[in-house]
């Protein structure tokens, strides 16, 4: 007689249906003998099921932007990983080229930007759909922008951007988001999961300049 | 783009094709039909969602920068799901080492009270979210080689072909890996009273 060691080891392919007429037999005599290995059966069918109705999960909403933008930064560092010598040379050269004036320039663009100024309306709002509408309709997906309105003057001005190409992880972006909570107002971290995308995700007030706002927009 | 992402009909191995003739938008496809399935893959692995979606991005950059090394004698999603599960055990063994300092600072009691108190009341395992909790970490105490197993086949739904090519182990061993992991899984969890999750 076979012991129940043995019988455990058939208890997979008896679930899974891959038994044939003999061992099925076999087994299904010895369940009827022994409770223990009976029960034993019925847990694992059990567990098994529960395994196959776990909830699924779906990527957070930030997962496409930052996999673009992963992407992007890899095919800019292609070339350099492995610069392609004259025999090679197609149509990717002028691509190529082509794609960095086009860095260049978009770079070139918003540091001339960062040091300008620009009338604005005299509302936050009006003036944060301005920017949107005008001087940051441009920029291409994969930008965090910061810019300062100031609400009295009717001014507003780029005072940075950066890049979400130069973060490693989700995590790391988070973290970095995280880190440049050192004046704001507390209305809470932007949050990437929920933010619309083209839309701006805080609002901040400088505390030594109140009718200064600051606003970050996520491309 | 789009109208790739929803053509269910074309085949992973034409997109692959398509996209190692620089069809970008065969990638973007190809990442449209697995993020999620690789996600709850690494997700169930490793129990934590922010480092399973890096696992899952990492995977994405190794499919750009290695088109090329698919070849079409394998199914392409065993070839994916071996790119994301090698990245998977690698974060492990990662988090291991860095778990190594963290058990040092605790003391004895800190260490052994860990998912035993809450395996203790099993009459209390009411609601879906804590059954679901109390299986993922059951799933996280298995060896990896148990986990790799059981959820490609419990839970990702994977056939026994499949898992075997993804882990590159002969049949016979991916079904006596299944077994295994199934009655460990199942002595871990055989004071649980399982509600519908």
């Amino acid at each position: 007689m076979k012991n129940c060691d043995h019988y455990t080891t058939l208890f997979s392919d008896y679930i899974d249906g891959d038994l044939d007429d003999r061992a099925r037999s076999s087994l299904r005599a010895h369940l009827a003998a022994c409770p223990a290995c009976a029960q034993r059966l019925n847990a694992m069918q059990a567990v098994r099921g529960s395994l196959a109705q776990l909830p699924h999960i779906k990527t957070s909403e930030s997962f496409d932007l930052l996999l673009q933008a992963r992407l992007r930064r890899e095919m800019r560092q292609a070339p350099r990983r492995r610069p392609f010598p004259l025999f090679e040379l197609n149509w990717r050269v002028p691509a190529y080229a082509a794609a960095a004036l086009c860095l260049v320039f978009f770079g070139a663009l918003l540091q001339r930007r960062s040091y300008s100024s620009f009338i604005a309306k005299s509302s936050d709002s009006v003036a944060m759909d301005t920017v949107r509408r005008t001087d940051l309709a441009a920029i291409e997906p994969g930008y965090l922008v910061f810019v300062e309105l100031d609400t009295v003057n009717n001014l507003y001005r780029i005072i940075n951007y950066g890049g979400i190409d130069n973060v490693n992880s989700l995590q790391d972006f988070r973290r970095a988001l995280a880190q440049q909570d050192d004046n704001r107002t507390r209305t809470g971290l932007p949050n990437l999961r929920t933010a619309p995308q083209n839309r701006s995700v805080t609002m901040r007030t400088r505390q030594d300049m109140p009718q200064l706002r600051q606003a970050e927009f996520i491309f | 783009m789009s109208d790739l992402k929803l053509q269910p009909d074309i085949s992973d191995e034409e997109l692959i094709r398509r996209f190692q003739e620089d069809d970008f938008a065969a990638y973007n496809a190809i990442v449209h039909r697995y993020k999620d399935q690789l996600l709850n893959f690494a997700y169930r692995f490793l129990g934590n969602v922010e480092e399973a979606e890096d696992i899952v991005q990492e995977t994405f950059l190794r499919l750009y920068r290695n088109k090329h090394a698919y070849r079409q004698i394998a199914k392409f999603s065993t070839w994916i799901y071996t790119i994301a599960g090698n990245l998977a055990k690698t974060e492990l063994r990662k988090r291991k080492r860095r778990r190594v300092v963290s058990i040092s600072d605790m003391g004895f009691e800190d260490k052994d009270h860990e998912i035993k108190d809450e395996l203790a009341n099993t009459e209390q395992v009411a609601n879906s979210a804590l059954t679901e909790k109390i299986i993922q970490q059951a799933i996280d105490e298995l060896p990896p080689r148990f986990r790799q197993v059981i959820i490609l086949r419990d839970i990702q739904e994977l056939s026994y072909e499949e898992v075997g090519s993804i882990l590159r182990i002969p049949l016979g061993t991916v079904k006596s890996r299944v077994n295994r992991a199934r009655l460990k899984l199942q002595a871990k969890l055989k004071d649980i009273k399982m509600p519908a999750l």
